[in-house]
Order: structure tokens, then sequence, then C-alpha cells
């Protein structure tokens, strides 16, 4: 898969995608991994079962994650970054 | 029953057919790490694929994914090697997906029909509420670190 091809989202909620989730704020080990907004991510597939797409991101200490996301969280929270 | 760093059937027969030259290995790619909920003792060595009814992965609607597991080459050794070179962490979870045993390999990002190739038992049992991550470390080439995997 080439990541030229892809097209780039950023997660624009206020918070973070994991305190969002839960409603409040996460303890500092947990907010270490969240994804942050600003965070940029790449849709690399979409799940065979649910078909919620699967973003790739590189989490703060640089580590490549990947994450589903909630289609209804995603057309509200992530926005496609212009080339 | 399956134990600790052992491979699937799937990968057993794979990598005899390679190391016998009876059949061409895949093609490099990457593999990925699930996460699975079935106890100690009731995963079954002979799954074939993610779909197996022993392997009871996370579901997908939780926020959680497959990760990459990016392993080292086999070291120059008996018996050689593998283990992650990066800290692999799953979520965060936006919703609590029950409590996972197992790290399990598979061949492929998403979908039942992965190959299942081993299974690695995990330190303590976890269960991420809702905002979590699991973290695993970096492996070091150290029993007991990272997902490290002999044969």
């Amino acid at each position: 898969m080439s990541s030229e091809l892809l097209e780039i989202f950023r997660y624009s909620h206020d918070v973070g995608f994991g305190e969002a989730a839960r409603g409040e704020a996460l303890d500092d080990d947990m907010a270490e991994l969240d994804m942050p907004p600003g965070t940029d991510v790449q849709v690399i597939a979409h799940d065979d079962e649910s078909g919620w797409p699967l973003v790739q991101w590189a989490d703060k200490t640089g580590n490549t994650r990947i994450t589903t996301i909630d289609p209804d969280v995603f057309d509200r929270d992530f926005i496609k970054v212009e080339e | 029953m399956i134990s600790q760093g052992q491979l699937f059937q799937y990968a057993q027969n794979q990598a005899l057919a390679a190391v016998f030259l009876k059949a061409q290995s895949p093609a490099p790619a990457n593999t990925y790490l699930g996460l699975s909920m079935t106890a100690i003792g009731a995963l079954d060595e002979h799954e074939v694929s993610m779909a197996g009814v022993t392997i009871n992965e996370y579901p997908s609607g939780s926020g959680y994914a497959r990760q990459l597991y990016n392993p080292t080459s086999p070291t120059n050794a008996s018996p050689s090697q593998v283990w992650n070179t990066n800290v692999i962490t799953w979520g965060p979870f936006t919703s609590g997906p029950g409590t996972c045993f197992w790290a399990l390999c598979c061949d492929a990002v998403t979908g039942p029909s992965a190959h299942t190739i081993a299974a690695f038992l995990l330190g303590t049992s976890r269960t991420p509420a809702a905002g979590d991550s699991i973290t695993g470390a970096a492996g070091t080439g150290v029993a007991g670190v990272g997902f490290i995997f002999q044969i």
C-alpha cells in the first residue's frame, strides 16, 4: 500500500480521542497514549466486519498506531487536510 | 491447546514447507498483533485463521484494531529468535472491549480470513475501559520482554 496515495485527515475535536470517548479527563499515563487534537491520520483500510475505517497515526512517542473509528465520529471530528 | 510463543498449525505448515524446500515462502509483508479474550488453556493451536472458534478477538467497534508487529530478522543463533522492535499500543478504546489474555500474530490488518501465525500470552490480563490504551513493551531479545518468539 502506497502511503502517498492515502488522504490525510486531522483529528479536530478539542480534547483527545480517548478522553472524548470516556467523557472525562484521563489519568496521566493514559493521556500520554491518547490521540491528541491536531493528530494527522490516514485511512489505511476498512474493518471487514463493521466497515469502520482503520486509521494509522503516530502517537506522542512516535510509535505507529492503528485505531478503528466510528464512522459518525470520523465524519464529525476528522477533517480532510488539503494538499 | 496452545502455549506461549507457539506457532499455530498454519504457520507450522508454512515453516516446514519453506525450510524443506517444498514450497516458496510467501512474499515479505506486514504481520499484525491482535488481542484475544480466550481463557488460558482454551486456545486451540489447530486454528488456521482469525475466524476460528477459539480465537475470540476483541470487537472492532471499540476503537480496537490489530497493530503492526514489525519483528526483527531472525537471529543467527540456535534457537533463532524474532521480537518486536517498537512499543505496541492498542487503542484508545471507545468502550470497554472485555478482558484479553493473548496477543495473536496474524497476516492481515483486518478480517476473519487472516491466517493465524503465533500466540503470545500476556504477562497480565488486561481489561481496558473507554479512553484507555494497552501497551506492550518493545522486545530486546531477553525472554519476557516484548513479544519474542523462538524456534
